[in-house]
This record gives C-alpha cells, sequence and structure tokens, in this order.
C-alpha cells in the first residue's frame, strides 16, 4: 500500500482519534503522540486495512488502549463512580453554569464510562460498535452509558423539577 | 403531544436505548423547547467538540511516522547489539587466552605421548616377534617391526631435537 492509499484511509479517522484521546487526556501534545502511535500501528497493519471491515472501530480500539494505558501510568484510572454523598458537593451547587457542571462531572466518572460517552455522543458508534471497541456486551454498554448520562444530567434534572 | 414524546426520548435517552434517529428526533425536540435543560448537554458536546478539534497536516503525519520507523529502527539495532556484546563477554569458552593455552602446551604433550607410546609398543613388539621366530628360517615379519621400532624412535629423536 502507498502512502497515498494509506492517507486516503486514515485522513478521515484524524479528528476521531486526536478528539478522542485529546478529551480523555486533556493534554494537545499526548493526544498527538498516541495519535501517532495509533497510525504507526495501523501503518504496520496496512496490507490488512482494506479487508478490515470497519477500521474507525479498529483505529477507536487502538486508541482506547493506548489511552487506558497511558491513564493508568499517570495513575488517573478511575475504577469507581464518587459516591453520591460526593455527588451534592458544594462545588456543583455554587455554578450556575450546567454546561460547567456537566464538564467537571465528566471528570469525575469512572474511565470506562468516560470512554462510553465518548464514543457515542462525540464519535456518534452504535452501542454494539461502542460493545466491540471496548470488549464488552452491548447491554453492558447500555448500562454503562445509562448510569454515566444519569450522572452527568442529575444537576439538570434538578434545576428542571 | 410533543411534550409526551419528550419525555420518551428523554427517558430512552437516560437509559441509553436512543438509536442515532431518535437521538436526532430528541435534539429537534429540544431545539423546539430551549428552556429544556437536556438542551444543555447536547451544547457541552457541541462545545467541547469545537474546543477540542486538533488540525493535522498530511505532511505532519507522514513525517512523524517517518522519524518513528527510523527511530525504531535504531532502536532494533542497539538492542541487538547489547545482546550479541553480552553473549561474547558473558560465554567463557570464547575467551582467547585460554584456547591459545591449549593448542599450544596440551597438544605438544599429547603428541609427544603419542610418540613414546608408540615406540615402546613397537619395542615390545619386536621382542616378542623375535622370541617367536628365534631360529626360523623365515624373518620378514621380524625385519618389518624392527624397521618399524627404528623409524619410530627416529621421529622421537628428531621431535626432541626441534625443541
Amino acid at each position: 500500500m502507498s502512502e497515498k492509499e494509506f492517507w486516503d484511509i486514515i485522513a478521515p479517522l484524524n479528528p476521531s482519534i486526536l478528539g478522542f484521546a485529546f478529551r480523555l487526556l486533556n493534554d494537545q501534545e499526548k493526544a498527538k503522540d498516541i495519535h501517532q502511535d495509533t497510525l504507526e500501528k495501523l501503518w504496520k497493519r496496512r496490507r490488512k486495512l482494506k479487508k478490515e471491515g470497519n477500521i474507525k472501530s479498529l483505529a477507536m480500539t487502538i486508541t482506547k488502549n493506548k489511552c487506558i494505558d497511558l491513564i493508568r501510568l499517570e495513575g488517573r484510572y478511575i475504577d469507581r463512580s464518587i459516591n453520591e454523598l460526593e455527588l451534592h458537593t458544594k462545588q456543583d451547587f455554587e455554578s450556575k453554569d450546567l454546561i460547567h457542571q456537566i464538564k467537571v462531572r465528566m471528570k469525575q466518572l469512572p474511565t470506562k464510562q468516560q470512554m462510553i460517552i465518548e464514543l457515542k455522543d462525540f464519535q456518534g458508534f452504535s452501542n454494539s460498535e461502542i460493545g466491540a471497541i471496548m470488549d464488552m456486551t452491548v447491554n453492558n454498554v447500555r448500562v454503562n452509558l445509562s448510569r454515566a448520562r444519569k450522572f452527568l444530567t442529575e444537576q439538570l434534572r434538578h434545576e428542571w423539577q | 403531544m410533543s411534550g409526551n414524546r419528550l419525555d420518551i426520548l428523554e427517558e430512552r435517552f437516560e437509559e441509553g436505548t436512543l438509536n442515532e434517529k431518535e437521538t436526532q428526533e430528541l435534539k429537534g425536540l429540544l431545539k423546539e423547547n430551549p428552556s429544556h435543560p437536556l438542551g444543555a448537554y447536547f451544547l457541552w458536546v457541541d462545545r467541547t467538540k469545537n474546543d477540542t478539534d486538533i488540525k493535522v497536516s498530511r505532511q505532519e503525519v507522514l513525517q512523524g511516522l517517518k522519524t518513528r520507523q527510523r527511530h525504531s529502527s535504531w532502536r532494533y539495532a542497539a538492542i541487538l547489539l547489547v545482546i550479541v556484546s553480552a553473549g561474547y563477554l558473558l560465554i567463557p569458552k570464547l575467551n582467547t587466552e585460554k584456547m591459545e593455552l591449549l593448542s599450544n602446551k596440551e597438544l605438544d604433550k599429547t603428541y609427544a605421548e603419542s610418540l613414546k607410546t608408540l615406540s615402546a609398543f613397537s619395542t615390545m613388539l619386536n621382542e616378542g616377534i623375535n622370541d617367536i621366530y628365534s631360529g626360523a628360517d623365515f624373518s620378514t615379519p621380524f625385519k618389518d617391526f624392527k624397521q618399524l621400532n627404528e623409524t619410530t624412535k627416529q621421529i622421537l629423536d628428531d621431535e626432541n631435537d626441534d625443541k
């Protein structure tokens, strides 16, 4: 496969890979490194790329794994959600900016749930595609997505009632 | 009517069971109801997407790939060099000094001893044959063994002279 052919395949994926890594890592340079790591891995598999059913899913799986490795290395991996008591912290109710509240809450989510929100609402993957990328059952994806969205929109519902 | 539909879609959104078409429908209904707080969620998604948009050029990406591949090759070469060097230093049989000691001293000694053994053996054989054939008319084997003994002694003497 020539460089041009490779570029034609990966060019539409660049914004997704970079956006995914940037939003999870909060660091543009690290996101660019992860992007290059992902492309390097795809380049090594370039002979098989055309046969891959969903290249975007493959690219996101590689990116997700690289991000998890880095987040674990930096000791920022969140396994469990913050409990109910901690949810109603002063900062949540002090801020009237709903968008800011969602942003703050997103960082408090378990890392896997952050990734599921990212893949669903930012990248537009279906639950079954997310299952394949995250190595989860579709039902597990739905449960985690539901928990994450409820957590993120809790304050919004409070405002609405 | 749209209020009921909005409630249903909102509930399914939270359950994580909305498909892409229904998600677009929910977004449309939220635009019609701008005061609905769920609109803030989609606004957050849109704003975050815009804020985290990174542009990369083809040249930047492909150049980065080439640099990485070059670094990767050097890394493998360095690892290979370390392994080969460690192997050479750690395997004692490859020590040249010990090899030389074996080849010079040990071989000379073994060669000299083998000549002595051959000489002793031929002497013994010669004496035995001499006893057997003493008084007999035919003496060819005796002559042959005698000659062998003389030749062996001559070689041993030559070797000693060389030293």
